[in-house]
């Protein structure tokens, strides 16, 4: 495994060198000047002269490249165009941290509830159930992510009293079809106490739950601006719209595709087989079918994460939160300011060959065969 | 049973819906009526013009025939609605409140707490003036200055020679004393440092001061001689110059740096970038009534209430300045409870907060909205150097359309270098102002047919606009409306800091530019000067009238608002034969405060100081 790992690391090189030179090259050609932003609308041409100085910007582009790439390679990223002039490993290091909790949850929220959704909707594939979820996912799938932020801004923000009893809405109709399913078992037969309690009682602790959401219901903050670094509560509290706006998309796309990845392993043999054993129809979709269907499931969210955490600028910028996206195309690119670039796009790639070769190692242990060396 | 189920289901999620669409949204965090006692908007009747500034008759600063009067003596009522009463200026408290915090969503974010690196008001100030506290403070109702660490700033009879008295016993966070010598050479920052991160507006006004013929005759009293009379000399010792950093601490660090210092980066600049991201520094080398707790440059800075603050107990423990990306989203979040202070700089969000009866503390930027011409900077080839061409655009624009098409009718259109309104405006000004081409696109017609006949010029014109909203908006209209008087105008829109500065500053490549002046009642003086002086470095559009020379230096001399509302007056009607540039619109910014905040104090530049404010519970 060390050498897989190895191998990666190696191939990481071209990667990078080709990724920064392109971004390094690329950014040029955008219009402006770096040092202008440096300075401010009072500043007079000999301060903008000295200061493009100051800045190595008088430099031809190439051995501008040079100086970074040779800084790079000894672990030195460079410092920020923009006074204060910060060394951007320290930029990266502050803003690394709120896109990654942003990143995570979006794909926790994603992961929780397509699974569910997934699988149910691959349970009941053909019925009234599959139908609505697959309807409802198309209808995720066309939002855009600006637009779910803004939407959630209005309704969770200055509208809360309508998701509130939506909530109440949505999972009273579980509430009244478990009550409903108690009764008609109650009704077939009073003597299977199992078969209708059971509904029963899930039908009150969902009822339980709702109740507590709805009194607990908290104040969700328009931006995600202020930190709350010792305080896991406020930070899940600030962070819940822009990771659901993030999730949206996330979770029709991962519902979708194990959905069909379940539909297919569900007609496998050995599901057949332990359906015939007679195994609780649980223990089947979470137990048995539920880990070879999520290959797929595994490798998009791989990829999903990577694009989160440098693609989040818009999200971060409509909720205020200085994330990774932020910097690289707020303080980065807009103002060319091209060491941030760099820097970032360097974490990028980083995260990205790394991440795929977590998801390449998770393969053996999702799937014996390749563990064994069969596949 | 089942369909009557489904039936019954539908009907109560429709109820709900409604039920919930109609509940009551007094959760919301929409600030309450605005206290009596609490800072006030400036406009009393919540409509759309410029609210009145104060009271016309009083006095600027002024000494009397001999010249000993103090120009720091604060109007009996001059302070208006905004001063916070006398007993809540004493102190609001006996300690620090543990746990009372101000959320402050600012406009921008501000990278450095060095006074001379920082950008100006709408980037750092209030940051600034609450960690290293101010000389003098500046009544934007009375356009008076009264001393905050000063003891008097007091003038001679010709406004040449000011008499700065500072008392002893104050100390800086290391427990250095402040004395006179620290004030000049913190002064010297500001011109020595130009191109070595200096990017504060001040420099060119402090480079006024003569400071070899400036003398220090003991460690409390400064006697500066200016190279010109300059009766708003306070002003300067109201914004950053006045904000005092320990020289000695400035002087180790120098020392420090010295050995990393390049020929491309000065010791300066490394102390500097020292200090924007050092809070020990900063706290050891500032006086006022906050600490610096957390810095993140271009981020947020948390302030926490000084223990040894010489002016008393601090109320508000801490003050957290964060950025949560435009002014709307500032208001949006201060609706929403995420914030309890939010500065503002928009006319849509400034009628929204009327409208919610949100308490505000703002006030008038005059030369806020403005079209510069290119006049020919640095030899440029620009249809803006002609005059007609000029009277041309006057002609074609209509100040309404572009408050219709951009702002929502919100805009407080003007034609005027001070809008009506403001304290410095004056009805001879507005003659002045009224005198200037005003909308009639068949005028405009004719100029344009008529320099395109005398020159060969095609009609071309290349204006450059921010892209930051409602700036496409605005260009639009200007665009449509230059066309339909027959110019053929090229659009720039894009990013202030890569297109519009760049263009305009660096390249000088434009022919027409959105921009701002911003000159308030304490910075006008220095504002106009900068801008339209033929000698000013940072004239940018390269405008030199030996009549507007004149006219401005007749700011610097006068005495009192009359004279200074004259003075005005002359710039105007100079202003209305040269068009050097489009005025269009006054900009009214200044902070949405919750109703529980007491006590904070505006003073120049909008900058707002927490060292006597409370939160109420």
């Amino acid at each position: 495994m060390l050498r897989a790992i190895g191998l990666k690391l190696v191939r990481l090189v071209p990667v990078l060198f080709l990724v920064s030179l392109a971004t390094f090259f690329l950014i040029d050609l955008i219009p402006g000047d770096p040092a202008a932003t440096a300075l401010g609308t009072d500043a007079t041409i000999e301060d903008l002269e000295a200061i493009r100085k100051s800045l190595g910007l008088d430099k031809p582009l190439t051995d501008r490249y040079v100086d970074w790439l040779s800084g790079a390679v000894s672990g030195d990223l460079g410092q920020s165009l923009r006074p204060p002039n910060e060394p951007v490993s320290d930029l990266l290091q502050r803003s690394v941290g709120p896109t990654l909790r942003l990143s995570a949850m979006a794909l926790g929220m994603s992961f929780t509830i397509s699974i569910f959704l997934g699988v149910w909707s691959a349970q009941a594939a053909g019925t009234r159930v599959d139908r609505l979820v697959s309807g409802t996912m198309f209808g995720f799938i066309s939002v855009p992510t600006f637009l779910a932020g803004l939407l959630f801004i209005f309704f969770f923000v200055f509208r809360e009293s309508i998701p509130r009893y939506m909530w109440v809405i949505g999972v009273g109709l579980i509430v009244l079809r478990l009550a409903y399913l108690a009764i008609s078992r109650l009704r077939e037969d009073r003597a299977d106490v199992f078969g209708w309690a059971v509904y029963f009682v899930a039908s009150l602790a969902v009822a339980g739950l709702m109740l507590w959401v709805f009194v607990q219901w908290p104040d969700f903050p328009r931006t995600a601006s202020h930190r709350y670094d010792d305080n896991w509560r406020e930070q899940l509290r600030s962070l819940f719209l822009p990771a659901l706006a993030l999730a949206l998309s996330e979770i029709a796309v991962f519902t979708r595709l194990l959905r069909a990845d379940m539909l297919s392993t569900l007609q496998e043999q050995f599901v057949l087989s332990s359906r015939a054993k007679g195994m609780p129809t649980w223990r089947i979709l979470f137990r048995d079918a539920l880990r070879p269907s999520s290959f797929s499931l595994i490798t998009v969210a791989g990829i999903t994460l990577g694009r989160l955490i440098g693609g989040t600028v818009i999200i971060e910028t409509i909720f205020g939160l200085d994330g990774l996206g932020k910097l690289i195309v707020g303080t980065g690119v807009i103002p060319k300011d091209y060491t941030i670039v760099q820097g970032g796009v360097l974490v990028l790639a980083v995260g990205y060959v790394l991440l795929n070769a977590i998801i390449d190692i998770s393969y053996q242990y999702l799937d014996p065969r390749i563990r064994r060396g069969r596949v | 049973m089942r369909s009557w189920l489904l039936k019954l289901l539908a009907l109560l999620m429709v109820f709900g819906l409604v039920a919930a669409a109609c509940g009551n949204d007094d959760d919301d965090g929409v600030a309450t009526a605005p206290d009596d006692s609490a800072p006030a908007e400036p406009a009393d009747d919540g409509d759309d013009e410029p609210a009145p500034a104060g009271d016309d008759e009083e006095p600027a600063p002024v000494p009397d025939d001999d010249g000993e009067e103090p120009a720091t003596t604060p109007s009996d009522d001059g302070a208006g609605e905004e001063a916070p009463p006398e007993e809540e200026m004493m102190g609001a408290c006996e300690a620090t409140v543990s746990g009372t915090k101000v959320n402050y969503a600012v406009y921008s974010p501000n990278a450095n707490m060095d006074p001379t690196a920082s950008s100006g008001a709408l980037v750092g100030g209030t940051q600034l003036v609450n960690v290293w506290d101010v000389m003098m403070t500046f009544d934007p109702e009375s356009g008076l200055y009264s001393g905050q660490v000063a003891e008097s700033l007091t003038p001679n009879g010709d406004f040449t020679e000011w008499t700065l008295k500072i008392p002893s016993g104050i100390t800086y966070g290391n427990g250095d004393e402040l004395i006179a010598q620290d004030v000049i050479e913190h002064m010297l920052r500001f011109l020595e440092g130009r191109g070595n991160g200096v990017t504060n507006r001040s420099a060119g006004s402090v480079g006024l001061v003569d400071f070899e013929a400036t003398e220090i005759p003991d460690d409390n009293t400064i006697v500066f001689r200016l190279s010109r009379a300059w009766s708003t000399f306070p002003s300067l010792l109201s914004d950053e110059p006045g904000m005092i950093v320990n020289p000695r601490i400035i002087a180790q660090l120098l020392d420090e740096e010295a050995a990393n210092a390049t020929e491309e980066t000065s010791a300066e600049r490394l102390v500097r970038n020292r200090m924007a991201v050092s809070p020990d520094l900063v706290n050891a080398a500032s006086v006022g009534p906050y600490e610096v707790a957390e810095v993140e440059p271009n981020v947020r800075t948390v302030l926490r209430a000084r223990d040894s603050y010489w002016g008393g107990p601090v109320c508000i423990e801490e003050i957290e300045f964060t950025w949560p990306g435009s002014s709307k989203a500032n208001w949006e979040a201060f609706q929403a409870g995420d914030f309890n202070a939010a500065f503002l700089r928009d006319p849509r969000v400034f009628a929204e907060a009327r409208e919610a009866g949100t308490v505000l503390s703002s006030e008038f930027q005059n030369l806020g909205g403005l079209f510069l011409f290119n006049h020919g900077v640095r030899g440029a080839d620009s249809m803006g150097a002609d005059l007609r061409v000029r009277q041309a655009a006057h002609y074609a624009i209509n100040r309404d359309i572009i408050n219709e098409r951009a702002f929502e009718g919100k805009l407080n259109t003007t034609n005027g270098v001070a809008a009506e309104g403001t304290l410095l405006w004056s009805p001879e000004l507005q003659e002045c102002a009224d005198e200037e081409p005003a909308y009639d696109p068949d005028a405009a017609a004719a100029l344009v047919e008529e320099v395109k006949a005398d020159t060969g010029w095609d009609g071309s014109l290349f204006f450059v606009h921010a892209d930051t909203d409602p700036g496409p908006e605005i260009a639009q209209a200007v665009e449509g409306m230059l066309e339909a008087a027959g110019f053929d105008v090229e659009v720039a829109l894009g990013p202030v800091t890569t297109v519009l500065i760049p263009r305009v500053i660096v390249q000088a490549d434009y022919e027409m530019a959105g921009w701002g002046f911003n000159a308030d009642g304490a910075t006008w003086v220095a504002s106009l000067n900068d801008n339209l002086n033929s000698a000013s470095g940072s004239n940018r559009m390269a405008f030199a009238s030996p009549d507007m020379d004149a006219a401005l230096e007749m700011m610097y001399g006068a005495a009192t608002v009359e004279d200074q509302r004259a003075a005005l007056a002359a710039v105007q009607c100079v202003w209305k034969d040269y068009l050097p540039a489009m005025i269009y619109s006054v900009t009214e910014e200044g902070l949405a405060l919750a109703d529980n905040i007491k006590g904070v104090q505006r003073s120049a530049a909008t900058v707002f100081l927490f060292g006597n404010a409370s939160i109420e519970n």
